[in-house]
């Protein structure tokens, strides 16, 4: 078995400790309910990028899987405590499985991915985006509006064919482009902040769950599958209203209130910590990032010169061990964490959110700083936070824009490519196997979305 | 009409209140309803078989019958097994249409569920038909025909009068055939067919038609300035629609007094004729309930006044006498619905209305007077128990304290609103659920919002006008240029010298079809009418381009327009103001609701405008082929859009008013219940207590929309000098190019669609601005002042973002800032300075 041998390899103490730490650091932070877990990864991302590659996975796996069980654990650790062994347990195995279901299909799809042409790659490209759109939770004509301003801001500066400057208005700082991580940053961690700010301190005793969970088992296998699945899907299918799901969605971390049942926070548990795991398939097999947790990581391994995708498990064979190693190893040390640091845990629930907010403000400034060392960069990381604010105060997904910017380069560079093959016939979109099946794909999710936000609808009303 | 009633004294009693009559469709509807009955109790005995029939309540609107039965099944005795079986007949009433009454019958046994609805008719053959069916005693219905009614339905999307629910206005509330405006469109558009199908005749005829519409068009002004609106409403029924809260009540049980059942029955009825106010209604009324032992009908006396309703119960069981009494408050009235019909008489654009049993918010008036009416009942009954005690000789001390309910919500509407929203989540269709039958179960009455239902529409008129009408016209532009219908022909005879007059013979057929179209979908004109409004448009529009063109050419010649700037806007201004006037006039013609001449200046000058503005593009632009086309055409599409919109706006609204509204309308017909609007919202508050329901165009929150449009805007001005390549190779401004323009068009759309949405507030813009600011203060503190400073300062600035921020805040604030700063560029090798002198020595 070449994964467990590398597996075992990747497994340095450098490795551990930093995903130690990381999972530490997740925690921590989500315990202090200002940031969500996607700007708590963002806003570790300008540490990784001063560490070497192996220490800056371990880091990001481990705030990673810190964060998001930092997040699933809130609401028990607040009022059931008697639940906080099912839950771990459940995001545990949930994991677990999923990271099991990736291993095992990783090889066959990035063979596959490894026949993709340009026409195919931006049609897997279109799926994404359009998916992510989908399922998408709020408004569907802002979630495409946002992705739309995320390719275009993706876009901003010099042509790589043709040098020519695009949409710069002639400041030099926007020659390079938009640098993923001060839109990460600013519209997740600033817009957290100063969404933590303006909404005062809110009891969280209303999010306690009631009851007992009941056959602990059934639910998790159930809560797993869903969550592999969800994590399958674009955005991680983070507008599908389960129950799995909603509780797990990005928009506002503390304002959904499915908690409130004992078997619905185990089941939210186990599916969460099957959509992270699951979520890592499509980025690792086909390069292309399906969460916001999964755009970001992708950025962080850019940030050390690593592209993901098909050909990651040959060409950097070191890191995808490490990367799958620090994941199950955090996975499996986050519920021993937990158990262990539950008193001091659970008191930094009581910190009110205007304590710390300011000081996370500095530190989002300073890491963006610190990675462009221009001042003006801070500045647009100011306006997306207070963008990201509007945001996720309306209800969209800040994610969507992030994944647009991510995408941008890459769907524009794809389809110039098949145009040009073509001839510029944009029917090579369409008529090739792969490319039409991916675009039935497509298709098949919107239209499935659009069903299931119907339904919701009349339940909810 | 309506009725002007002249009191005693000579006044007018002018105040807005319906007549009342016997003769309405609801009581047409109730006969209706009892036949049925007789006839499903007949069928029933004729088959020997015994079953649940239940009707319909006094007050409940529409009427309705419920049979169910429980087939046993297997042979003898099978332990219980049984198919169990249901028949609904709802008997609807329609004032103001052909068949006032209608019949929609529903019917399950086992597995299979059939309907029909809408029906005109259900003779007593029929129902006994549906009755066998249901009790495994007979074949599908006769009258249950699927396949046909399906067909048909698909039919009725184009020509609504296919469908078999298909009930045409009464002939009194629509215009007849024979009016002065059709028969003067037969004629025009006679003379028209001869001229352009019979050359010989044209020399002839030219002069009538230019006469003909020369002679409209001087008539239109005359014609369409002074118009008289009248309202007229469907009478009210007797019996108004319930919806019963309960307030207070009474109640004592006589013993051994169950002879006297008869006697106190009629002492009380005397007494409360005798003692009848003003206003204060009486009668004995049957109702019924599902009971252990199936359905039973009791009798009570119901006493009412206004919106208070006092039920009296006199019921023997065994020995003893039970007397008591319910007062309720009645939350429902009837509400007058938006015009269903116009009718154009002379000058009077008469608009139609009907009822519909609706929401009616007590006052504190109507809970004193329930007292008042209470207390006159139980006085009543309390002498007449005493007096039937003490004549037969019945020694019981009775308890004569009324019993009061909780009256301190009771006028609380908050308390009725649950019950709405179960309301709307019965009648909500189902995903692929569509079937021709609503999903509202009998017995629940629907209450529409107070304002008033909304107009029945079907299919493509489903869809607002405002949009309907420009989309047919540009597709059928789309249509007829790719089938290379679009060539202009030159006129057989020179109009002058060295003047041709040339013509697209098609050219204004869209704009026809899109008149004709919404005078029958809009305006209810027949389907006669409507293709009468289309040829009229046709027939008008040459008729008054060819006269213009004949006054032009005595003025100035062919070359003249062709090469003067001056004269070719001035030919190209006549002659939309003309078509325009076309459309108008046929548009009118049908559709009472469109004389106004207010509406003729605006829409007339904006097309006007508008078509000049579009051909001076094309020419200064130089614009060829297919996108001149598309300019060329938008004024009709324009035309189109107007022309809608005026159709389904309501009187005095302006255009976002219409357009709103007549997208509300679609939205709650979508939705099929009138008053969820509210619920909505309500729960929509429920969720998230600063959450506003925008509407459309509702800018409130609107901040994503204008964070969209701003970055479209700003990407498509960085642009404007980036090549966009060809297809085939594609340039570096292509694909932003594309992507922005979408954007803009996504941003615009999210700022006039309706979602839910949280303004951002007070708290929110506090957090925004003290959050920029601490970040403006670090950029700018950064090299003046060195890291810890400015760092600590913008934690102190930051800090202030919280509304609850207190001086310990800052303080912390200041010092976790510089903490960070500290432990960045000791442990991280951050390249920050962190004095301002650190890197000058």
């Amino acid at each position: 078995m070449d994964l467990i041998d590398g597996l075992l390899l990747a497994l340095t103490p450098a490795l551990i400790v930093c995903t130690t730490a990381g999972l530490a650091v997740g925690l921590i932070m989500s315990m202090l309910r200002i940031l969500s877990p996607a700007a708590i990864v963002a806003l570790a991302l300008p540490v990784t990028f001063a560490m070497a590659v192996n220490g800056a996975i371990g880091l990001l796996a481990g705030i990673v899987i810190g964060a998001q069980y930092g997040r699933a654990v809130v609401p028990v650790l607040i009022g059931g405590r008697h639940l906080v062994p099912a839950v771990v347990t459940a995001t545990c195995v949930g994991f677990l499985v999923a990271l099991l279901a990736v291993a095992i299909c990783l090889p066959a799809l990035a063979k596959t991915a490894l026949t993709f042409g340009p026409a195919e790659y931006g049609a897997a490209i279109i799926l994404l985006l359009i998916g992510a759109v989908a399922l998408a939770p709020g408004s569907l004509v802002a979630s495409f509006g946002l992705v739309l301003a995320g390719l275009v801001l993706g876009l901003v500066g010099l042509d790589l064919a043709t040098g020519e400057p695009r949409m710069t208005f002639g400041i030099v700082d926007l020659m390079d482009g938009i640098d993923m991580m001060t839109v990460a940053i600013g519209a997740f961690v600033i817009g957290d902040v100063v969404q933590a700010m303006a909404r005062g301190d809110t009891t969280p005793a209303a999010l306690a769950p009631q009851g007992n969970a009941g056959s602990v088992g059934a639910v998790i296998t159930k809560g797993s599958m869903v969550g592999v699945l969800l994590g399958l899907l674009p955005g991680s299918g983070a507008g599908l209203t389960t129950p799995a799901s909603e509780t797990l969605c990005e928009a506002d971390p503390l304002d959904s209130a499915d908690h409130a049942v004992a078997e619905g926070a185990v089941r939210a548990a186990a599916a969460g910590g099957a959509r992270i795991a699951a979520s890592q398939l499509p980025l690792l097999a086909l390069g292309l990032p399906t969460s916001t947790i999964a755009v970001l990581l992708f950025g962080g391994l850019i940030l050390h010169g690593v592209l993901p995708g098909p050909e990651l498990g040959i060409k950097h064979a070191v890191v995808f061990s490490s990367l799958v190693a620090s994941f199950g190893m955090a996975a499996l040390m986050v519920p021993v964490l937990i158990l262990v640091a539950r008193g001091p845990l659970t008191r930094l629930l009581a910190v009110p959110a205007r304590r710390f907010g300011p000081m996370l403000l500095i530190v989002a400034l300073l890491g963006v700083y610190s990675v462009s060392n221009r001042l003006a960069e801070v500045g647009f990381a100011l306006c997306f936070g207070a963008a990201g604010y509007v945001l996720s105060r309306a209800g969209c997904d800040r994610g969507l824009l992030l994944l647009g910017l991510v995408m941008g380069r890459l769907l524009e560079e794809k389809v110039r490519q098949a145009l040009l093959i073509s001839r510029g016939d944009l029917w090579v979109m369409v008529n090739r196997p792969i490319t039409a099946s991916l675009l039935v794909a497509t298709a098949l999710i919107v239209l499935g979305a659009w069903w299931w936000r119907s339904q919701g609808r009349q339940h909810s009303a | 009409m309506g009725s002007q009633r002249i009191a005693e004294r000579g006044v007018l009693d002018a105040r807005p209140l319906r007549s009342v009559s016997a003769e309405t469709p609801w009581d047409e509807a109730r006969k209706a309803r009892d036949r049925l009955l007789d006839t499903v109790n007949g069928t029933l005995a004729d088959e020997g078989v015994e079953a649940l029939v239940m009707r319909s309540q006094a007050g409940n609107y529409p009427a309705w019958l419920r049979l169910e039965a429980w087939l046993p099944v297997g042979a003898g005795d099978s332990g219980g097994a049984c198919e169990q079986s249901e028949l609904e007949m709802i008997v609807e009433a329609k004032p103001l249409r052909l068949h006032p009454v209608t019949y929609t019958v529903r019917a399950q046994r086992g597995k299979t569920a059939i309907s029909i609805s809408g029906r005109r008719r259900l003779a007593d053959p029929d129902v006994a038909e549906w009755v066998r069916f249901v009790i495994g005693r007979g074949p599908h219905p006769r009258s249950y025909t699927p396949v046909r009614d399906n067909v048909l339905r698909a039919v009725s999307w184009i020509v609504p009068a296919a469908a078999p629910e298909h009930n045409p206005m009464a002939a009194a509330v629509r215009t007849s055939l024979l009016d002065v405006p059709t028969i003067a469109a037969v004629l025009l558009c006679a003379v028209l067919g001869f001229s352009l199908y019979l050359p010989a005749l044209a020399g002839l005829v030219i002069p009538t038609i230019g006469g003909l519409a020369l002679a409209a068009g001087l008539a239109a002004p005359v014609l369409f300035t002074r118009v008289e609106r009248r309202d007229w409403v469907t009478a009210e029924p007797r019996d108004g629609p319930r919806h019963l809260r309960h307030i207070d009540s009474w109640h004592a049980v006589l013993a051994g007094a169950a002879g006297g059942e008869a006697q106190l029955k009629q002492r009380l009825m005397t007494r409360l004729g005798g003692s009848a106010e003003a206003g204060l209604t009486y009668k004995l009324e049957r109702y019924g309930h599902r009971t252990p032992n199936g359905y039973e009908e009791r009798e009570r006396l119901t006493v009412t006044h206004c919106q208070g309703e006092v039920q009296l119960h006199i019921q023997p069981f065994g020995e003893d006498l039970f007397v008591g009494w319910q007062a309720f408050l009645n939350w429902a009235q009837w509400a007058e619905t938006q015009p269903k019909a116009r009718k154009a008489v002379g000058r009077r654009d008469i608009a139609f209305r009907e009822l519909t049993p609706s929401w009616y918010f007590p006052t504190q008036f109507d809970l004193i007077d329930l007292d008042s009416l209470s207390a006159l009942v139980q006085r009543i009954v309390e002498a007449e128990v005493r007096a039937l005690l003490t004549e037969a000789r019945l020694d019981q001390e009775i308890d004569f304290e009324v019993m009061r309910a909780d009256r301190g919500n009771a006028l609380d509407q908050r308390s009725v609103w649950p019950e709405r929203a179960q309301e709307r989540a019965r009648n909500s269709w189902r995903f692929l659920g569509t079937g021709p039958v609503r999903r509202t179960s009998v017995g629940e009455m629907k209450l529409a919002a107070v304002e008033g239902s909304v107009a029945e529409r079907h299919g493509l008129a489903f869809w607002p006008a405002v949009l309907l009408l420009p989309l047919v016209t540009a597709l059928a532009y789309w249509g007829l240029s790719s089938s290379g219908q679009m060539t202009a022909l030159r006129f057989q005879r020179l109009i002058a010298p060295d003047f041709t007059y040339s013509f697209i013979p098609l050219f204004h057929l869209p704009i026809a079809l899109a008149v004709g179209l919404g005078v029958h979908y809009y305006a209810k004109a027949r389907l006669l009418h409507a293709l009468l409004a289309a040829l009229l448009v046709a027939a008008l529009t040459f008729a008054m381009h060819y006269v213009y063109n004949i006054a032009l050419a005595q003025v100035v010649t062919q070359r003249a327009i062709t090469t003067n700037e001056m004269i070719y806007y001035w030919v190209l201004a006549g002659s939309f103001l003309l078509s325009g006037i076309a459309c108008l006039m046929a548009a009118t013609a049908f559709a009472p609701q469109l004389r106004e001449p207010r509406l003729w200046i605006w829409s007339l000058l904006l097309w006007t405008v508008w078509g000049v503005g579009t051909l001076w593009l094309v020419r200064s632009q130089r614009l060829t082929g297919n996108t001149s086309s598309a300019v060329i055409w938008s004024t009709r599409v324009l035309m189109a859009a107007t022309i809608g919109w005026a159709l389904t706006r309501e009187a005095g609204g302006g255009i976002v008013a219409s357009i709103k509204a007549s997208l509300a309308r679609s939205r709650q017909a979508a939705a099929d219940a009138a008053a969820t609007a509210t619920v909505k919202a309500q729960a929509a508050a429920a969720r998230s207590l600063e959450a506003v329901k925008g509407g459309w165009l509702d800018l409130r929150g609107a901040h994503p929309g204008v964070l969209l449009v701003a970055l479209a805007v700003a990407a498509l001005v960085g642009l404007e000098r980036v090549s966009i390549g060809t297809s085939s190779r594609v340039g570096p401004g292509m694909v932003p190019l594309v992507l922005s323009l979408l954007l803009l068009a996504f941003g615009l759309i999210a700022l006039i669609l309706p979602w839910r949405r949280r303004p951002i507030g007070a708290a929110g813009m506090r957090s925004i601005l003290a959050t920029l600011a601490a970040g403006i203060v670090f950029i700018v503190g950064l090299p003046l002042l060195g890291g810890l400073t400015s760092a600590a300062i913008a934690g102190a600035v930051a800090a202030q973002a919280s509304e609850r921020a207190e001086p310990m805040d800052m303080g912390f604030g200041a010092l976790s800032g510089a903490l960070v700063v500290i432990l960045a560029v000791s442990l991280l090798k951050l390249p920050v300075e962190l004095w301002p002198i650190s890197g000058r020595l």
